[in-house]
């Protein structure tokens, strides 16, 4: 759902050549009409510009130039290849969104949501760990604040509300999905990588990989967070702490996504090619 | 070689989760001061036991017996999803 007020710009890792647009991390190239190069030279611009240029230089109407950059920039956007930068004011968008929710709402689903990547490190284990704690960092802590209020409801209703076991409860949760990501992240060292983020999913993008590394990567995200809760369940036998048990629970359950339910797991038994996985969310 | 893979990631998938919820059930029961003894079939999976001051947990081979449901479990779902492709 694209406006054009909005402005689009290149993602890290992707460059333009002549009539050409280069993902240097999938190691992929898209050739470029005349349209699409207008468009993409007016990149950091407002759309709206492209679309008088448009019209200006093939006569088109105003509604046909409109339609054919805002789905252009979409599919470009969908593809991760650009990142969308919003500009128009917050009120309209937001009723723009409810506009096209309410005709989406039937079928039982929301509009979908543009695709932002972030740049990732992959350069040391260290570096891939903090570049991905940094591009993810606000929507673990998110998903930790949600998990921490739906913990402290669920605790008063029981009775038996602890603010201080709901918190590290839901710092735990937090902390699985940055390992697993981390994880995913490190296991690509020396290849470049992005994340692309759409709402609550995330997906690692990479150039194509040989079966033995595709299998490394796609378990090393799962696995790391489940060994660390076999880890803390361990210890909480030993120390009798019923925090620690809790804490390794939802850590622990990242090891399904190993099995055939998670996209991962259908990696891992050769359900899906690794090839598949460099392919956009 | 897929179905190998879908029965061994399945297995220790399972397994791992079995074990750590399984701790965690029984620790939470002994600081509580609960006493149970979870069975599949008439397999032990965890069972905590109180006698006199003492608090004695016990991992079963349930837990085996559940890991190993999971890795089958995970490889006829990878069976359905591959001839469905």
């Amino acid at each position: 759902m694209l406006d054009a007020d909005d402005t689009i710009v290149l993602a890290s890792g992707v460059r333009r050549d002549p009539a050409m647009l280069v993902d240097d991390v999938r190691c992929s190239r898209y050739p470029l009409n005349a349209t699409a190069e207008l468009v993409l030279d007016r990149a950091g611009e407002p759309l709206a510009e492209a679309v008088e240029e448009l019209v200006e230089r093939w006569g088109v109407t105003e509604s046909t130039a409109r339609h054919d950059v805002l789905r252009f920039a979409w599919t470009l956007n969908s593809s991760g290849l650009v990142n969308v930068r919003r500009t128009g004011p917050r009120r309209r968008r937001v009723l723009a969104w409810l506009r096209v929710a309410l005709r989406t709402l039937p079928s039982g689903r929301l509009p979908e949501a543009t695709v932002e990547r972030r740049e990732v490190d992959t350069r040391s284990v260290g570096r891939a760990v903090v570049s991905t704690a940094r591009a993810l960092g606000r929507r673990g802590s998110a998903l930790a604040a949600a998990a921490f209020s739906v913990l402290c409801v669920i605790g008063s209703l029981a009775g038996n509300a602890s603010v201080v076991a709901a918190a590290v409860v839901a710092g735990a949760l937090g902390a699985a999905v940055l390992l697993h990501e981390g994880a995913h992240v490190a296991a690509l060292r020396g290849v470049p990588a992005a994340l692309l983020l759409v709402r609550g999913r995330v997906s690692v993008v990479h150039r194509p990989l040989g079966d033995s590394r595709a299998l490394l990567v796609a378990l090393a995200g799962p696995a790391t967070p489940a060994l660390a809760a076999a880890g803390l369940a361990t210890a909480s036998l030993w120390t009798g702490s019923a925090l620690v048990a809790l804490c390794a629970c939802p850590a622990a359950s990242h090891a399904l996504a190993a099995t055939v339910a998670g996209r991962d797991g259908r990696i891992a038994c050769l359900l899906v090619t690794a090839r598949s996985r460099e392919e956009p969310a | 070689m897929r179905q190998v893979r879908a029965l061994v990631v399945g297995t220790l998938a399972t397994g791992l989760v079995a074990f750590v919820f399984a701790v965690a059930l029984a620790v939470v029961a002994s600081a509580a001061s609960l006493a149970f003894d979870a069975r599949l079939a008439s397999v032990r999976v965890v069972a905590v036991e109180h006698s006199g001051n003492e608090v004695a947990t016990a991992l079963g081979p349930g837990l085996l017996l559940l890991a190993l449901a999971g890795g089958v479990l995970n490889l006829l779902a990878g069976e359905v999803m591959a001839r469905r492709r």
